[in-house]
């Protein structure tokens, strides 16, 4: 990922108004692949992932001239892809929002590569997307926004349209309950590989 | 009864210890969970930072719950392996709104700031030529009441655009004005100073210049004769001809008519009769040059 300064994001956007491709990629490449990582939390699935990042880019680049730039680009990009991934789970119903478990698992747990090492990581990411896929819409997304795309509280707070005290309790419940998911899923595991010990 | 009771008391003392280390614990983890989470919100400032880890140190539950959020907390932040969709983004936004090469963005500034450098000069020729000759622009030389711009918006837009364009044009062919000769009621000259027929009232304080049909009809029925005219229309609704056909009239004229006429309207036709041989014209009189 591509870390740029808001004035230099800035520069760029004007550019890519004015219909430059070289400072449009530019914006795809410094904000794809957190974009996709984010949509590949909240579907659970690649391919619905790799759909919402690529609506979301064509439609923010194709109405580039409307952009604000008192917000930052990468809130009004995740906006829109939330929107879409919405629309998308209202059109598609049941197949998008049945969700988390089936689509995804994990970018290196193809059959090629069969180590216990990345079994493990698997299925630590298959517990971790089902951890998540038992929370509330909100507290996936805040939780998503602040531990993955490092977003301030006050930035979630404006994107999601709620207090930051809210922002928070969503935070601190959402985090308890993967917590405690996730620890349930660990006792399981441990005596799973006791008894194949 | 009386050697129960030692025993029963310390049951309850015991239970009130017992509650009491419990609290102790409670307000313990409480406090634990309250510094993890504020170190997990980034939030925790750097002075309380001992404070927490001497808290875990001490505390092996809340050791327990703060690694399993650190792992949870490092297994959300862990990188994916995103595909890169550039190159069918770029393709299908260019599919919609289209890609400039750098040398047309360039022709594209250039076209726009000439078009607004074009707009300018506009404006600041048409503002020299109101300051050489106010006649020939439309502008208003004054404050006018709302209510008559509105009602004479219209007519006067299109009037001002033909004077404007009378400016640099020549006198009309007077084959138009013959095939309108129908609206001249021969039978009943008004009188000159009648101004009211040929301007009305709103628009007749306009020291503009006007583009009037004039169109003379001699005292012969059988052989009329028709002529265009150039006039000004002064502040003080005289009219006079500027057209030097005047001589057209010919001496036997008695009357003319006059027509105003705008963009997409009948002529408005009135009829001025000629003043009486050494008598001097009314103000509003048709008078030749």
């Amino acid at each position: 990922m591509v870390r740029m300064t808001r004035s230099t994001e800035q520069k760029i956007i004007e550019r890519a108004v004015k219909g430059d491709k070289a400072a449009a990629e530019r914006l795809i490449k410094a904000h794809q692949a957190s974009l996709y990582a984010y949509m590949l939390r909240i579907s659970g699935r690649p391919d619905v992932a790799e759909d919402i990042v690529q609506d979301a880019f064509v439609r923010v680049l194709t109405h580039l001239d409307r952009f604000d730039p008192r917000y930052r680009f990468s809130t009004w990009l995740f906006t829109i892809a939330k929107r879409l991934y919405v629309n998308a789970c209202q059109k598609h119903k049941p197949r998008y929002d049945s969700e988390i478990v089936d689509g995804w698992r994990g970018v290196d747990s193809a059959p090629s590569s069969p180590t216990i090492d990345t079994e493990v990581r698997g299925n630590a990411r298959d517990a971790l997307q089902i951890a998540l896929g038992e929370l509330s819409a909100e507290q996936r997304e805040i939780i998503l926004l602040f531990h993955q795309q490092d977003w301030p509280i006050a930035q979630i707070a404006r994107h999601m349209d709620m207090p930051d005290g809210t922002v928070k309790s969503h935070l601190h419940r959402g985090r308890q309950k993967m917590r405690r998911l996730l620890e349930a899923t660990e006792g399981h595991r441990s005596t799973v590989a006791e008894v194949w010990a | 009864m009386m050697r129960n009771l030692p025993a029963k008391l310390l049951a309850r003392r015991n239970r009130d210890r017992a509650g009491a280390i419990l609290d102790k614990l409670d307000s313990a983890d409480q406090n634990a969970d309250a510094l993890i989470d504020a170190y997990l919100d980034r939030e925790l400032p750097p002075e309380r930072s001992a404070e927490l880890f001497k808290t875990l140190r001490s505390n092996r539950q809340a050791a327990d719950r703060f690694d399993s959020m650190q792992k949870l907390v490092d297994d959300l932040r862990r990188p994916v392996e995103a595909p890169d969709l550039t190159a069918s983004i770029l393709s299908e936004v260019g599919r919609r709104r289209g890609w400039l090469p750098e040398p047309m963005r360039r022709a594209v500034t250039f076209g726009r700031l000439s078009a607004a450098a074009c707009f300018l000069l506009l404006l600041g020729g048409l503002f020299v030529v109101d300051r050489i000759a106010p006649d020939s622009t439309p502008f208003p030389t004054g404050p006018e009441p709302i209510t008559n711009l509105v009602s004479t918006g219209r007519a006067e837009a299109a009037a001002g655009i033909q004077n404007f364009a009378g400016v640099f044009d020549t006198l009309r062919e007077p084959e138009t004005v013959l095939t309108r000769r129908a609206a001249c009621d021969a039978d009943r000259p008004q009188r000159a100073w009648d101004s009211a027929v040929v301007l009305p009232r709103e628009r007749s304080a306009s020291p503009r210049r006007m583009q009037f049909i004039a169109h003379a009809c001699s005292t012969g029925e059988d052989s009329p004769r028709a002529v265009v005219f150039r006039m000004h229309m002064n502040p003080d609704y005289t009219i006079r001809f500027e057209s030097k056909q005047q001589e057209s009239l010919g001496n036997e004229a008695r009357f003319i008519t006059v027509g105003i006429q705008s963009a997409g309207e009948a002529p408005a036709w009135a009829r001025f009769a000629r003043p009486a041989a050494g008598k001097q014209a009314p103000a509003g009189h048709i008078e030749r040059e």
